[in-house]
């Protein structure tokens, strides 16, 4: 049963690094567009600073 | 000795901290509505989404409860991010509460509770959401100071000027930018976080070899250290009330669905659930395999410092393992990486909750007309006031249990009648407000009592054990067992009253 558990976690552990390891880098360079669309979004949208909350 | 070097890593830590600053005050200038400032005018795609949720669900504080659950459990103590992570993934794919809590189109959960159970209990939602949040949150800021002083060797009475340091820094850009400023900096945080959080995990593993770490887990903990049914600590309990608090803060925690809300649609909001799902099990296992490598690592003389403190001890034996293992240059990388945890955490922590204050309990006293400027002057106050509060709280608090005790029993606090209220409000057409009511007031008692009991009765957790048998696990399962039944029992109780029709009474 110790053997089961020992795979068990070597390979929970491998599998986690590889996927967050590519997930890092996949993430930073994608983010990237998804910062710069959502500002652009943004300053485009004409508001009134006094006017009511929607 | 730690070996932090202020030149090397010290010019690490303060570039990381120049850019974090400039990036989160560059974006305040897109902030024109209290929309903006509280859910970036939901224009949050996936990529973003995942990594600002990854970074704000990994702060210090977070580390640090993960490497005391593997330094005391062994890789046993990673079953709360197993149970989160397959919590995340299935709510994700399913849409389970969250698809009609995304579909309402509402800023906040007590909000979306207002179409069916009423203003009161909107508000009171909002009351204990906010309770269970400033409490789970007010050990952060502490922790998170006492985190760089032992890794960087500093004295611990720089601790209160650590803690103002890293308290200025965040309150600065989210006081300014919001939830925008928020995103942005988290998306930063996430890659410096991650960078550091891996660097040390392979050098760790290099270092050390898997042999010794879990040849080291089996001596100490025998199955126990990989299985948690079977370990004398944890056991089945531990297993369903992690289970019951990790589901619960899928479907309720304010930093969680503030990512939903702040999704450009409904499915965006799904997947960044599914997409982040896995980095829970990272979130527990990684600072796990660090606390672990401490329990292997650390000598006995360390082991004879740590233990003039007991309530501390384990809590503090990662830290001061990174401290003397870290090499020059990666130190300031684990500091950088921590300090963008910390960070990103703290600033969501302040901006969610104060999106709960401002909408739903400022809300009923709220004039109507007040305008887009004014609100957010009136939301820069309340974040600011959080940052006191977490200061102060931070200050005087102290843990009697171990720090994941403390957190998931102060979250029960609004996760158990959150959960039940969302969904009934969303699947049983029979909910109303008096079960809403008595649901939330069940839900907040037991583990408030709990913490109070804990804090008062002599001998605490530990009496509280043996004579009473009680136990922070109990008392998390009895909150949500105790939460969903009285939903159940005092909305079928209104309904019955109002189906009786008054007997009308005779004329003479």
């Amino acid at each position: 049963m110790m053997e089961i558990y020992r795979w068990f976690w070597w390979l929970l552990t491998i599998a986690i690094l590889i996927w967050y390891t590519a997930l890092t880098i996949y993430i930073s360079y994608k983010g990237v567009f998804d910062i710069q669309h959502m500002l652009k979004k943004l300053s485009s949208g004409e508001f009134d600073p006094n006017a009511p909350e929607s | 000795m730690s070996s932090f070097s202020w030149l090397v890593d010290g010019s690490i830590v303060g570039l990381y901290l120049v850019v974090t600053m400039m990036a989160g005050l560059m974006v305040r200038k897109y902030v024109g509505k209290v929309e903006h400032f509280l859910v970036a005018g939901r224009e949050m795609n996936v990529y973003l989404g995942i990594a600002s949720l990854a970074a704000t669900e990994f702060g210090i504080v977070t580390c640090m409860y993960s490497a005391q659950a593997g330094y005391e459990y062994g890789f046993a103590g990673s079953t709360p991010g197993i149970l989160q992570a397959v919590a995340m993934f299935v709510i994700g794919i399913t849409g389970f509460c969250v698809k009609p809590l995304r579909d309402s189109g509402v800023l906040t959960i007590p909000e979306l509770f207002e179409t069916r159970y009423g203003k009161f209990i909107r508000w009171l939602s909002g009351v204990v959401i906010v309770l269970g949040g400033l409490l789970n949150m007010g050990v952060f800021l502490r922790i998170g100071g006492e985190f760089l002083v032992l890794v960087s060797g500093m004295n611990e009475k720089y601790l209160v000027i650590t803690m103002t340091a890293l308290l200025l820094m965040v309150a600065i850009y989210t006081i300014m930018g919001g939830m925008l400023s928020v995103l942005v900096t988290d998306f930063l945080q996430f890659i410096v976080m991650s960078v550091g959080l891996l660097a040390v995990t392979y050098l760790i593993l290099g270092k050390l070899g898997w042999s010794a770490i879990v040849d080291a887990v089996e001596k100490t903990h025998g199955a126990g250290g990989f299985n948690p049914f079977v370990n004398p600590k944890l056991g089945f309990e531990y297993v369903l009330a992690h289970a019951l608090v990790q589901v619960a803060a899928t479907l309720t925690w304010q930093t969680t669905i503030a990512r939903l809300m702040a999704a450009k649609d409904t499915w965006t909001g799904q997947k960044i659930y599914m997409g982040t799902s896995i980095f829970f099990i990272c979130h527990w296992l990684i600072p796990g395999l660090w606390g672990i490598a401490a329990m292997v690592m650390l000598t006995p003389a360390h082991l004879a410092e740590l233990a003039t403190n007991p309530n501390t001890a384990t809590l503090h034996a990662m830290p001061v393992y990174l401290g003397t293992f870290v090499p020059i240059g990666l130190m300031g990388l684990l500091v950088a990486a921590m300090l963008a945890a910390d960070m990103s955490t703290d600033s969501s922590y302040m901006i969610t909750w104060a999106a709960v204050i401002y909408n739903d309990i400022l809300g009923p006293f709220r004039k109507k007309d007040v305008s887009e400027s004014t609100g957010i002057l009136i939301n820069r106050m309340i974040v600011a006031l959080i940052g006191v509060f977490l200061f102060f709280y931070g200050l005087f608090y102290q843990l009697e249990a171990s720090l994941w005790d403390y957190l998931s029993t102060t979250g029960t606090v609004y996760l158990s009648s959150m959960s039940v209220l969302l969904i009934a409000c969303c699947y049983w057409k029979s909910a109303n407000n008096w079960g809403a009511a008595a649901s939330i007031i069940v839900g907040a008692a037991i583990p408030i009592g709990y913490l109070i009991l804990e804090k008062t009765i002599a001998g605490g957790a530990v009496t509280l054990h043996d004579k009473y048998g009680m136990t922070q696990d109990r008392a998390k399962i009895a909150a949500f067992a105790m939460s969903a039944a009285s939903m159940i029992i005092f909305s079928i109780i209104k309904n019955f009253v109002s189906t009786i029709k008054p007997t009308p009474i005779p004329q003479s």
